[in-house]
């Protein structure tokens, strides 16, 4: 993940940080309790021969935990020796969501999308570089089944126009594609327009993560007021997908 | 890197070592060991199974859509025994520091004796106001799609496989229907509630062909991502991309001219801006 400082408010860097808790929660009653089995089989030199003598609530003894190992019989077992279990797989047409890494505009113009977080204020925080836009990470995933994919970018700033500038120019009809790493999705557009700022609110429809999957490019125009914020308005570009459901692609 | 240890099979391995150099500190190293959470899940109606792992008696007399456990198990492999009074079913499997559900169930066509497999419980964290639903397919049916309201949302799933996706919380009416087929449900439809921050995992299970079909529904927690929805979208701030004047809704429903000529104006001058700069690129080039 490049340094970019519309990530600074990314509550997603901790997503497996709900192992450690977990693996916590599991393990120190058990062992606990269990410290003096494990003291008998330290020398053991396996870890998790050592971590089978956790007591469990149902699970009452420890030792023939071992005696599997040794040679696969259990009182349940009845002589019979022990077939791997089948481990399912998804179903071929699984799709696993991403997030959009790139969005290809009508005229060509190719825009990186990076993650964006909403700040403690309420405001989006998009990429400083105008020439990226920002995918709000609280919104819905390329190839999830509802809601709005929510791509945002500057339409400019002291670094000069930004190519969400093309934004404002978009109509319905106009195509726009979609990459994430691994999938690509191609979007037409429904609707464009320019609303004013105060009503574009964090409970509006552009933001839901329910109804039909859709695209929602957001960035600024209309009049320009530099005493009351700047731009008055919100460019909000709603797009559908063309075939049902993205597909599979390197982006 | 000590906080994560529990998650590298190595490292752990390399705990137990020392915990047999130095047993007062075994308890300790130990605690970092990797395990899983495991349920067993008794998918095959009519049948009363008694199910043990590693030899030891989980339950007895289980009944059809029981969930048992949560149990933790070490990383590594383990065996479960499902015993009815028809039969007995032995499987070993593998944990590997994660959920995951062992379930006994029919395959595709009835046979001598259910089988046994392993789901994988996908617990990474949800957005706000959204839960993973996951079903699977562990009945005696060909394959089948997945409908909400009558649409299909997953299609072609096998006995033994699933699939998952994020939804916003809600009730769904869900049925199964042989795969490309919208007639005669295997299953429902069916009300289910989708909780947002849960796994809501749905197993299929049971035989159409002697009305046993039915639904396991297993709940899981799981942990949030991504923020709030913004309150504002602060995407301008030099003013370049202004026009004089935006028609208000009204405006625009009273005058078509009126918004095809501002949307025409804001055309050519998103044109112009380009040109220019591309002409500041090429002058800084």
């Amino acid at each position: 993940m490049p340094a970019d400082p519309a990530v600074r408010h990314c509550k997603l860097g901790g997503e497996r940080s709900t192992r450690p808790g977990l693996a916590a929660r599991l393990g120190w009653t058990g062992l606990a309790a269990g410290g003096t089995a494990a003291a008998v089989l330290v020398a053991v030199p396996l870890a998790w021969t050592l971590r089978s003598d956790t007591p469990e609530p149902k699970l009452h003894a420890s030792a023939p935990q071992a005696a599997y190992v040794a040679g696969g019989t259990g009182d349940g077992a009845g002589g019979q020796v022990a077939a791997p279990a089948d481990v399912a797989g998804p179903a071929a047409s699984q799709v696993v969501s991403q997030r959009p890494r790139q969005i290809r505009l009508p005229s060509g113009t190719i825009m990186a999308v990076r993650r964006a977080a909403t700040d403690p204020g309420g405001e989006l925080v998009l990429p400083g570089n105008i020439n990226r836009a920002g995918w709000w990470d609280g919104g819905s995933r390329l190839g999830d089944p509802y809601g709005a994919v929510v791509i945002a970018a500057h339409v400019d700033s002291t670094q000069g126009v930004g190519r969400a500038a093309e934004f404002l120019s978009m109509h319905a009809g106009d195509i726009v594609k979609v990459r994430s790493a691994d999938l690509r999705e191609t979007f037409r557009v429904t609707s464009a327009k320019l609303v004013p700022k105060t009503s574009l609110t964090a409970g509006s429809y552009a933001y839901s993560g329910r109804g039909s999957p859709r695209l929602v490019l957001l960035t600024c125009g209309g009049t320009y007021d530099s005493a009351r914020g700047g731009y008055q308005y919100n460019m909000v570009v709603v797009a559908t997908p063309v075939a049902g459901r993205p597909s599979p692609g390197r982006g | 890197m000590k906080a994560r240890s529990w998650t590298k099979g190595g490292l752990a391995l390399l705990l137990a070592g020392a915990a047999a150099v130095l047993p007062a500190q075994g308890a300790a190293a130990a605690h970092r060991a990797a395990t899983g959470k495991v349920f067993v899940i008794q998918g095959v109606p009519g049948a009363s199974v008694d199910v043990s792992i590693d030899g030891k008696t989980v339950d007895t007399g289980a009944e059809a859509k029981a969930i048992l456990g949560p149990m933790s198990l070490t990383d590594g492999s383990h065996t479960v025994t499902f015993k009815s009074s028809q039969w007995t079913v032995t499987s070993s499997f593998q944990v590997h520091a994660r959920s995951s559900d062992i379930v006994l169930h029919w395959p595709a066509e009835i046979g001598p004796k259910p089988v046994t497999t392993v789901f994988k419980n996908d617990i990474a964290p949800v957005s706000a106001g959204k839960g993973r639903l996951t079903v699977a397919h562990t009945a005696v049916v060909p394959p089948a799609d997945i409908r909400v309201d009558q649409k299909v949302l997953f299609s072609n799933i096998a006995n033994g496989e699933f699939i998952s996706a994020q939804v916003p919380s809600g009730t769904y009416s869900v049925d199964i229907v042989p795969t490309g087929q919208d007639t005669n449900p295997l299953l429902g439809p069916v009300d289910l509630p989708v909780k947002g921050g849960v796994l809501t995992r749905v197993f299929a299970i049971g035989q159409p062909t002697n009305g046993s079909m039915d639904a396991i529904v297993q709940v899981l927690p799981l942990r949030q991502t991504g923020s709030k929805a913004p309150s504002q979208v602060n995407a301008g701030s030099a003013g370049l991309v202004a026009v004089p004047s935006v028609p208000t809704a009204k405006d625009s429903t009273g005058s078509f001219a009126g918004i095809a000529g501002a949307a025409a104006g804001i055309v050519a001058l998103a044109g112009l801006l380009k040109f220019l700069a591309g002409r500041r690129r090429g002058l800084a080039g």
